[in-house]
């Protein structure tokens, strides 16, 4: 077992008692990963198989118990401040009110993490609304060697292309707070659309591994920093 | 005689008291009147000392003799009286019995004569019986026996003198404070009569103030007046409790010295040294603000935290209707503090010790002070005049983003609003107002109707509102609009709640055929505007030729040539940009018949690769060579120029062909679009009979008519519009004539129109309801029969084209694949060839190359007539004739290995093209004939179930207003159920599009539940707007769908590998900011002041540039 292995290994191993420890080490705590719901129009529920093949994925892979079924929330909900990771994705346009605005920021500001992922289309709607979460911050093209692509499976050459929406290599942007990623973006690849059941897509095995493996990457990035 | 004895002591002892009290007050008469009479004389010797200032003997003398006279005086007036000292018992008892006697009637000299016979009667000598001796005594006991002696002193005599000597003595005594500066001196002189005043004696001197009050800060001027000519100089002493000092002065005016004493801020005493006795300066402090602080709560309404002004901060400036809360402290405990205002009644403010603390309500611009009293009665002076100025509620701010003009609606009769709002404190209220008029009718604007888009309790400052208008409800009929505003209230509780609207909109609903003019006249603009491309664009290629050939023959390019082929260029660039803005054109005439429905799935999907078509009409070559030739303009590098012309003359001939495909298709398309929108008029009046049926009951007979009228109007246009199509198609010999012309057949023979004007007639005389159904009946069947013509005309144009352009591919291929076959044959000879066959071989391949000319032909003459032939098989097929001409012209030259290659290629591009065309038929057909259920037929069944829940929705509607029956509420149930069935029998059946729809599981819970809403008779407000919401998902879901499938950039393939560089590291001061911001807040919230955040700032902007530094 390589060097890089057996770090790997302890980091998750440490990751799940960190995440255990932290949800007040309740044994029934299952980790969910939630749908961010969204004004605008943009399809918020797009591919509903997706999260839950994904907490299967990771239940299965780093051993981390999760919830077998979507958990949704919006920005407004009490609950917001009790899930670790939002999930956003669609196609369209989103919007964010006033006050959803600041919930978001304080809930990024205070621990929290989003993960959203262009399902073609939302780019341009995301990036505004984002802007109007943190003015004073800049949407950062994550390097190669981050963290994000190497924290439990390694991806060397950045995020991994899922569907040809567009041509072009995949991107992934982040928002930064102390030092902390609290925003993943990912562009130009549509990850979540690799967690689908397989018949949705029709992605390839190999294709569909690299997407939960990203995820899981993501996840795990979001728990531990 | 015991007794006597008792009685007579008693009687002794009270005539004793009577005389000591008669005796002091004897010397007390005395006393007064020795003062009466010395006070005058003792200050009329200092008077003397005063204004005289006597030498020493002059003054011991006048000191002497002013203590003689006192002292004569005092033997004069008390001289008598002195033997009180001398015999204490004088005057003897019998005189102070006969005094008593004399107040008390009939006594007389009795008490005085008993006193003496009692006191002599051991003696007896005159034998008195001494029984009469007692008697007597207790005779006079009796009489005396409750009696004070004392009560008859006689005390008016002191009281009177004691009146004079007060007079006296408050005169002097005034005299001598008021002028102390003069009779001090002057006793203090007398007292000391033999001390030498010689030289100060001299000098008179007088200061003013003396003692005083003095406010503290302030001034005092003390001015010194003296008779002495000599002295001019005089020392001020001041004497704090600390310490003393001395200020020397001299006169500035004559006799009149003057000094300030600036700044006095404690109390002090001060003299003229050797001149005057000390006085007293005291301060006194004024009553001021130490301390204050303002916290401005602004109004609830604006839901503003308080804002706490700085420390003695007082000027305001805040919203009307905010509170301003005073607090503070002053320099001493007061009797009473006001706020006064200029504008308005003063307030008390409530203080305890030197604390206060009060509150006043911004109404108006104002200004204010506070005034200040103590308990000795002094007010603070000079008050600081403090600004309150109200800042206004501005009125709130509406706007529609979207449309935000005015607009003509599409089928769907949905507005997308995109309202922005926003107040300063808060938008309370969106409202939206509507009005439904005739084309020529003018807006009255009282007719307004409102519904209520947001309103909230609280408030926000900023509202961006999506809300989907349905029109539905307005039962529209063409031509009319919908005049409509927005307005926003804000939260303005103090002046009441203010509103902005935006200007009027209108929504527009123009008839189906009008769109379909409107759309059919841009089509027929941008036909001709492709063939006057064309043209030009033939033009330009004679051009380039005749200037090619001339620049072949020129030596040198002259600059007439130069401009020439530039010219030609920008000839070619204003080809390229009129293209470009056909392609966008275009874009917007299918974007318009989408959003309108005019075009089926099949004609849309022709009409997206219609323009692929026409955006590749200028191909990556030629675009290529424009650029070259520019190149080469600019370098004047003829040669270039030369070979460029020749390519752009190639690639001019390749745009035209492509042009002419582009403009052919683009008619032929025009004439299933115009099927399609005969189609759709057909459906549109056939559903219009429906709801005449139907509509019987609840309408007026005045919108009826007006129905009617609208449906007659739609018929003759839709039998213009048969015609215009039966023209066409016979001009085309086109197959599917047929079916069009039975449809016109159906629409005279069954006398569609003429029954529409029946009903019409019918219903203005209301005379047979049962006919104008009868008839309305008939007619919806003939549009059903015309309708199924039509689809059928449809399906065999549809079907025809395919037929002919998989009949025309499937030549082409076997064409192709004989090609194939005889240059592979050209091949093997060219492998083994002797030099006697090259013109043999060279004479085949050129029969090759004209073989190929006629398969490129006769396909392009195929694909101009189908969308669907792929352009890319005649790019392959123009390669292909290249390599063979390389290939012949390599034989020729004898160069056998080029020509080998060249061929082989030849060869594989003639391959590649009979695979291109096969997979291309294979895809037709699949089309054609497609297993399972079709995206169009998904479509149509989604559309349909749309409908029937619009239908069910609109009956809700119109009952919900009267009680329902059980009879009618089961009926609703019952069809809730069975669109309800049919989505779900829908969504089995297209497993894979149902995907896409995401919540349509959602839809048919909602279904469910309206369902039984009905069943339980229980349809309120909530079920309206369940159904409202089924509704507007199934057309969202509709939308979803189409845009999807036919999203022209958006490909949902599995991803490919790209090999990208990382992104450049994160910026080392990515975070810088943050923590700048953090640090600062931190520092912020410790209470630093603005002085020290400053430099807080620098502390962080220098740290974190020195951690840049060593990065």
């Amino acid at each position: 077992m390589s060097r890089r292995s057996i770090k790997t290994f302890l980091l998750i191993i440490f990751s799940a008692l960190l995440v255990g420890y932290a949800m007040g080490a309740d044994s029934s705590y299952r980790l969910g990963l939630i749908r961010l719901k969204y004004s605008g129009g943009g399809d918020w529920y797009n591919d509903p198989s997706c999260i839950p093949n994904l907490l299967r994925y990771m239940e299965t892979h780093v051993q981390l118990k999760t919830a077998q079924a979507e958990q949704q929330a919006s920005l407004l909900d009490k609950t917001l401040f009790s899930h670790p990771v939002l999930f956003l994705t669609g196609h369209g346009r989103i919007f964010f009110s006033q006050k959803e605005v600041k919930r978001l920021r304080t809930y990024l500001m205070n621990g929290g993490f989003l993960f959203a992922d262009d399902d073609y289309g939302m780019n341009r709607y995301f990036r505004e609304e984002m802007k109007k979460v943190f003015p004073d911050k800049e949407l950062l093209e994550i390097p190669f060697d981050h963290p994000v692509y190497h924290l439990v499976f390694n991806f060397p050459n950045g995020l991994p292309k899922i569907h040809e929406h567009d041509g072009g290599p995949p991107k992934g942007y982040g928002y930064f707070h102390q030092g902390r990623m609290v925003v993943f973006y990912a562009f130009n690849t549509n990850i979540s659309d690799g967690w689908a059941d397989p018949a949705v897509h029709g992605d390839p095995e190999e294709v569909r591994e690299r997407a939960l493996q990203m995820g899981t990457n993501i996840v795990i990035y979001a728990l531990t920093h | 005689m015991r007794t006597s004895n008792a009685i007579y002591e008693r009687l002794v002892k009270e005539l004793d008291r009577f005389r000591k009290h008669s005796n002091f007050l004897s010397l007390l008469k005395v006393l007064f009147r020795f003062l009466v009479l010395s006070l005058p004389i003792l200050f009329s010797s200092l008077l003397l000392e005063a204004v005289f200032n006597f030498q020493p003997i002059a003054r011991l003398c006048l000191s002497l003799c002013t203590l003689f006279v006192l002292i004569i005086l005092l033997i004069r007036v008390a001289g008598s009286q002195l033997y009180i000292f001398i015999k204490p018992n004088t005057p003897p008892l019998n005189e102070i019995a006969l005094t008593v006697g004399k107040f008390y009637k009939g006594i007389n000299d009795r008490l005085a004569n008993t006193l003496q016979m009692f006191a002599k009667h051991e003696q007896n000598r005159e034998n008195y019986s001494r029984e009469l001796i007692s008697h007597s005594l207790v005779q006079i006991n009796e009489t005396f026996e409750k009696t004070d002696f004392v009560q008859f002193l006689d005390r008016r005599p002191v009281i009177r003198w004691s009146q004079y000597t007060g007079a006296v003595l408050m005169s002097v005594l005034f005299l001598v404070i008021l002028f102390k500066s003069v009779f001090l001196p002057s006793f203090h002189r007398l007292a000391h009569p033999l001390r030498d005043y010689s030289n100060k004696a001299q000098i008179q001197v007088f200061l003013t103030p003396g003692d005083i009050k003095i406010v503290k800060g302030n001034p005092l001027t003390v001015k010194i007046w003296t008779n002495s000519e000599e002295q001019q100089r005089f020392q001020l002493k001041f004497m704090h409790s600390r310490r003393s000092s001395v200020q020397a002065f001299q006169a500035s005016q004559q006799d009149t010295f003057k000094h300030v004493i600036r700044n006095i801020q404690d109390s002090l005493q001060y003299q003229i040294a050797g001149y005057s006795p000390p006085y007293m300066i005291s301060v006194v402090e004024l009553p001021m603000i130490r301390q204050m602080q303002l916290k401005l709560v602004p109004p609830p309404y604006t839901n503003q935290d308080p804002i706490v002004l700085e420390k003695n901060v007082g000027n305001v400036t805040a919203l009307k209707g905010s509170e301003v809360h005073i607090s503070g402290r002053v320099n001493k405990v007061i009797k009473n503090i006001k706020l006064h205002f200029n504008n308005r009644k003063a307030i008390d403010i409530e203080s305890e010790g030197p604390f206060f603390r009060g509150v006043f309500e911004v109404s108006r611009d104002d200004q204010y002070h506070f005034l200040l009293e103590d308990f000795e009665g002094y007010q603070n002076s000079n008050p600081i005049v403090y600004r309150i100025e109200t800042l206004a509620d501005r009125h709130p701010f509406i706007q529609v983003l979207n449309p935000g003009k005015d607009i003509e609606l599409n089928e769907d009769m949905n507005i997308p609003l995109l309202i922005h709002a926003e107040d300063d404190y808060g938008v309370s209220e969106i409202r939206l107002a509507s009005l439904k008029i005739g084309s020529e009718e003018t807006i009255d604007s009282t007719k307004f109707q409102y519904s209520s888009l947001y309103a909230s309790r609280q408030p926000q400052e900023s509202i961006n509102l999506n809300h989907i208008w349905s029109l539905l409800s307005y039962d529209m009929l063409p031509n009319e609009e919908i005049v409509y505003y927005l307005e926003a209230f804000d939260n303005d509780d103090i002046n009441g709640p203010k509103s902005a609207k935006t200007d009027f909109y209108r929504a527009r609903f123009p008839s189906i055929y009008e769109i379909y003019q409107q759309v059919a006249f841009q089509q027929d603009e941008a036909i001709q505007h492709f063939e006057n491309i064309y043209d030009k664009s033939q033009d330009l290629k004679k051009e380039i030729d005749q200037l090619s050939l001339q620049l072949k023959r020129a030596k040198e390019l002259e600059w007439q040539e130069r401009q020439q082929v530039n010219d030609a260029l920008v000839r070619k660039q204003q080809i390229q940009k009129e293209i470009r803005e056909l392609s966008d054109q275009l874009d917007n005439m299918v974007e318009k018949m989408e959003d309108n429905q005019l075009l089926s799935m099949q004609t849309l999907e022709k009409y997206k690769e219609l323009q692929r078509l026409v955006d590749d009409v200028m191909t990556p070559e030629l675009r290529n060579v424009m650029k070259n030739l520019t190149k080469a303009i600019e370098n004047i590098d003829q040669n270039m120029i030369n070979q460029t012309l020749e390519k752009l003359s190639k690639g001019e001939d390749e745009f035209q062909k492509r042009l002419d495909r582009a403009i052919e298709i683009f008619k032929n398309l025009k004439l299933e679009q115009q099927l399609d929108q005969a189609i759709k008029m057909t459906q549109g009046l056939k559903e219009k009979q429906k709801s005449l049926q139907e509509a019987g009951s609840k309408k007026t007979n005045e919108d009826i008519l007006k129905r009617n009228e609208n449906s007659i109007k739609e018929a003759d246009n839709l039998e213009s519009l048969l015609r215009e199509i039966y023209e066409k198609m016979s001009e085309t010999e086109n197959t599917a004539k047929d079916s069009v012309d039975r449809a016109l057949d159906i629409f005279e023979e069954e006398e569609v129109k003429s029954k529409m004007q029946n009903i019409q007639k019918q219903l203005l005389s209301s005379s047979d309801p049962a006919g104008v159904n009868k008839q309305s009946k008939q007619i919806e069947q003939s549009l059903q029969k015309m309708e199924q013509q039509l689809q059928s005309a449809k399906n065999s144009m549809s079907g025809q084209a395919m037929k002919k352009a998989i009949a025309a591919m499937r030549k082409a291929s076997r064409d192709l694949i004989r090609l194939s076959e005889e240059q592979e044959r050209n091949l093997v000879n060219t492998e083994g060839m002797m030099t006697p066959d090259v013109p043999k071989l060279a004479t085949s391949e050129n029969d090759l190359i004209q073989a190929l000319g006629r398969v490129t032909e006769e396909l392009f003459i195929a694909a101009k007539q189908n969308i669907f032939i792929q352009q890319k098989a005649g790019k392959s097929l123009e390669k292909a004739k290249t390599h063979m001409e390389n290939g012949r012209d390599a034989l020729v030259e004898r160069r056998q290995s080029r020509s080998l290659i060249e061929q082989k290629q030849a060869m594989q591009e003639i391959n590649k093209t009979v695979k291109i065309l096969i997979d291309n038929m294979q895809q037709m057909m699949m089309q054609g004939s497609g297993s399972g259920m079709s995206f169009e037929q998904f479509m149509q069944q989604m559309q349909k179930l749309g409908q029937m829940q619009q239908g069910i929705n609109q009956q809700t509607m119109g009952m919900a207003q009267q009680l329902m029956e059980q009879a009618a509420m089961s009926r609703m149930a019952a069809k809730q159920g069975q669109v309800r069935k049919s989505l779900q029998q829908l969504a089995e059946e297209a497993k894979e599009m149902s995907n896409v729809l995401g919540d349509l599981d959602r839809i048919v819970e909602d279904m469910k539940k309206v369902e039984d809403d009905f069943s339980d008779q229980k349809v309120n407000r909530q079920t309206i707007e369940r159904q409202e919401k089924i509704l507007s998902r199934m057309l969202d879901a509709q939308k979803s769908i189409r845009e999807r499938e036919f999203s022209k950039k958006r490909k949902a393939e599995t991803g490919k590998t790209y090999q990208a560089a990382s992104p450049e590291a994160l910026p080392s001061d990515f975070d810088h900011e943050d923590q700048l911001t953090q640090g600062l807040l931190r520092a912020k919230k410790q209470g630093f002041s603005n002085d020290y955040l400053k430099l807080i700032e620098q502390y962080f902007r220098s740290l974190s540039e020195r951690q840049n530094e060593k990065k």
